[in-house]
């Protein structure tokens, strides 16, 4: 099983949303790393024929998704950003339509429906009007939903979002439990949900990948680059303003701990630390233009489950 | 797919907006077609006012005194029996109008009881708003009238005479009079009353196609609003089944709330003022028209069209709902199609007003069903407006049903 995406490209009028963007996807978890307006929304629509692309197409084992059709959508569980649900239907009713969709036979259907609503801590709300849910929990039907096909290729947009830190571990583990011989593609912007469940590691700016690998390849590419001083405010402040900072813990000494994202060490008293996905994430977002070596970095092809080229 | 089209009607239906509509005007409905009843008006033979119930055995006793075949002898003792109550100069004599209601001899007992009767036997001497005492002295019923070339020449002056805002060429004078002259004859009379108040009502299921349009305009649409579109159309029917399941719901559910209206629109007539001739022919309320149909067969192409007008506006609320997002500028869209002649008086185009007759609210209407000589002429060939309005709703239905599922497979989720 794979999934080629191959030099896709979505331009809205002038603007370009997905720029020529390639890789290949064989089963495994990746996450895509990006700042809002990255084009991770876009590419997954792509990726779930819900948009077309202006050009360049995504293949599924070696045929054109626009080809494959019914065939394609069949092996596909998509959670939309922001997705829209029916106020009125019951989390069981919302499960048997999507179901009905999806081709299932109405006895699988319930019968997975309620496996499913069960794994998400949804089975005693299960008869009760989605009206009435928290958007953590219509956010765990979505999950539920995109998983009810037992699909080959899952697409999670922003499946986090909403939901409180326990049920941020639930929902990680849930992957890892879905993801056997699957192509999970897990889109955020919270670093977090991937650092730990993700097998490769994709992140997008500005319509094209600009770095990939595995989370620890990933990390590594700003390995030198973190550091730790602690300051006086003024001096914090100086420094804030300067650099990229992911993190400040103000003492009950009055000093300041920075941690810096920085190509060079930003202070005489600054040492180095083991950088994190966060770090990446924060190095690559920073302000300004992108870092050079991040271009060079994208053109690293990864061995194993996948490669990419933007 | 019985699955899918169940979801889809429980989605339409729980939509607020789609309930109160619904709900509301099938409330008003129901009220006009009561105070259709409540508010009948006349005398009785004592003088006496009436209303409801009692008016309508009034009327229905005064058909049923009239009733049988109309030849033109029997039009001419009416007439003649109508005329002794005139003096030489066309004036009610005195004599007949001391006695009022009261007195069985008067001009006023007679009139209240036979004037439907001579209304249909006289019109066509009628000019303008003429009543049955203004011409009925002029009638020379010396010798047997000649009641229906009398008709059929009123026919012919109405297609000769008429403005440049409908025109006739002659193939459609040749199409009228042959349709008339096609007619039974001589016409049996009797009282049909509840028939011909569906026909004077049927207009009102206007308020049917107002609530199909209603609850067909969130079908596509509603899912780009709630951002669902993004998950059905990512599923595996999501571009198939689900289209034809979202079409088979609209146009079960817009049925289904016509049956609703109708049922209340010919029900409630049918209940109050009797189901009485319904095989009388059409000709017993009108000698001109030119429909060789029975009282019930009329109320049946009525309903049946406008069951027609009503998938047709269904069908072209769909295409809009497929293509817009906004439902407020598909229900314009609608209301302005629905509405729109109510605002228009007729025009200087007589190609303006054939396109105008063909919305529903002129669709729907019993007298440009079957009186109004409405047709539309393509050379040689022409059609009633019956069969222009199936005609166009069945193009209308043809063309809106691919285009709106094309439309919703096509959708981008941007």
């Amino acid at each position: 099983m794979e999934l080629t995406i191959d030099r896709l490209t979505k331009q809205f009028g002038a603007s370009i949303a997905v720029d020529r963007v390639s890789a290949t996807l064989r089963p495994g978890v990746y996450g895509l790393l990006g700042a809002n307006g990255a084009g991770k929304t876009t590419l997954m629509r792509m990726l779930c024929d819900v948009l077309k692309p202006t050009s360049g197409s995504v293949l599924y084992d070696g045929v054109d998704i626009a080809a494959l059709g019914a065939d394609y959508r069949a092996l596909l569980g998509y959670l939309p950003q922001d997705f829209g649900y029916y106020p009125d239907f019951t989390a069981l009713d919302f499960m048997r339509y999507l179901a009905s969709l999806k081709g299932m036979d109405r006895a699988r259907a319930r019968r997975q429906s309620l496996e499913l609503l069960e794994l998400v801590d949804l089975a005693n709300v299960a008869k009760h009007r989605i009206k009435t849910f928290s958007g953590g929990m219509k956010q765990r039907l979505g999950i539920a939903q995109a998983a009810l096909n037992d699909p080959a290729v899952l697409v999670l947009d922003e499946p986090t979002a909403g939901l409180d830190p326990k049920e941020r571990v639930r929902f990680r583990n849930l992957i890892a439990s879905f993801a056997q011989d699957k192509i999970v593609i897990l889109s955020t912007h919270i670093v977090s949900d991937v650092e730990y469940v993700a097998d490769e590691i994709l992140v997008m700016r500005a319509g094209s990948f600009v770095l990939e690998g595995s989370p620890e390849q990933v990390v590594a590419q700003v390995a030198g680059k973190v550091w730790e001083c602690a300051v006086g405010p003024r001096e914090a402040d100086s420094l804030t303003a300067r650099c990229t900072v992911g993190n400040a813990h103000y003492g009950a000494d009055g000093q300041v701990v920075l941690r810096i994202v920085a190509d060079e060490r930003p202070h005489a008293q600054a040492r180095p630390l083991e950088p994190t996905l966060e770090d990446v994430y924060l190095y690559l977002f920073r302000e300004g233009p992108a870092p050079d070596h991040a271009d060079e970095t994208a053109q690293t092809r990864a061995a194993g489950k996948g490669g990419l080229h933007a | 797919m019985r699955s899918l089209v169940a979801f889809e009607l429980k989605k339409i239906l729980s939509r607020r907006v789609t309930q109160v509509t619904v709900a509301s005007l099938f409330v008003v409905l129901a009220l006009v077609m009561a105070l259709n009843v409540l508010q009948q008006s006349g005398t009785d033979d004592a003088g006496n006012d009436v209303s409801g119930l009692a008016a309508i055995a009034q009327k229905k006793a005064n058909a049923e005194a009239d009733a049988g075949l109309v030849t033109e002898e029997r039009a001419t003792e009416a007439i003649r029996a109508y005329q002794t109550f005139f003096d030489s100069d066309g004036q009610i004599d005195e004599a007949f109008l001391a006695g009022g209601l009261s007195d069985p001899d008067s001009f006023y007992r007679y009139e209240n009881r036979h004037v439907a009767f001579l209304g249909l036997l006289m019109r066509p001497w009628m000019v303008g708003y003429e009543s049955v005492s203004d011409v009925a002295p002029r009638i020379d019923a010396s010798t047997t009238v000649p009641l229906y070339d009398k008709v059929a020449a009123s026919v012919q002056a109405t297609l000769d005479n008429a403005s440049d805002t409908w025109g006739y060429t002659p193939a459609e004078r040749d199409f009228w009079m042959q349709k008339y002259e096609s007619t039974a004859k001589p016409v049996a009379y009797g009282y049909a009353g509840g028939w011909s108040d569906i026909l004077s009502c049927i207009d009102f299921l206007i308020f049917a196609i107002v609530a199909a349009c209603v609850a067909a305009a969130p079908v596509f649409a509603g899912e780009y609003q709630d951002r669902t579109d993004a998950l059905v159309l990512s599923t595996r029917h999501g571009k198939g089944r689900l289209v034809a399941a979202k079409l088979v719901a609209a146009f079960l559910l817009s049925t289904a709330i016509y049956a609703l209206y109708a049922a209340v629109v010919v029900g409630v007539p049918l209940a109050f003022f009797g189901a009485d001739g319904a095989g009388l022919p059409l000709q017993s309320i009108r000698l001109s028209i030119p429909y060789d149909v029975t009282m019930a067969q009329a109320v049946g192409i009525c309903v049946g069209i406008g069951w027609l007008l009503t998938l047709g506006m269904t069908g072209f609320t769909l295409f809009l709902s497929a293509k817009l997002r906004s439902q407020l500028a598909i229900f314009a869209l609608c209301v302005a199609v629905l509405l729109l002649p109510l605002f228009l008086p007729t025009l200087p185009s007589s190609l303006a007003n054939h396109a105008l007759t063909l919305l529903p609210l002129n669709g729907i209407s019993f007298a440009n069903l079957f009186t109004a000589f409405a047709s539309y002429a393509a050379g040689p060939v022409v059609f009633d407006l019956q069969t222009a309005l199936v005609a166009a709703y069945v193009l209308v239905l043809a063309l809106t049903v691919p285009l709106s599922a094309r439309a919703f497979r096509r959708h981008q989720v941007v």
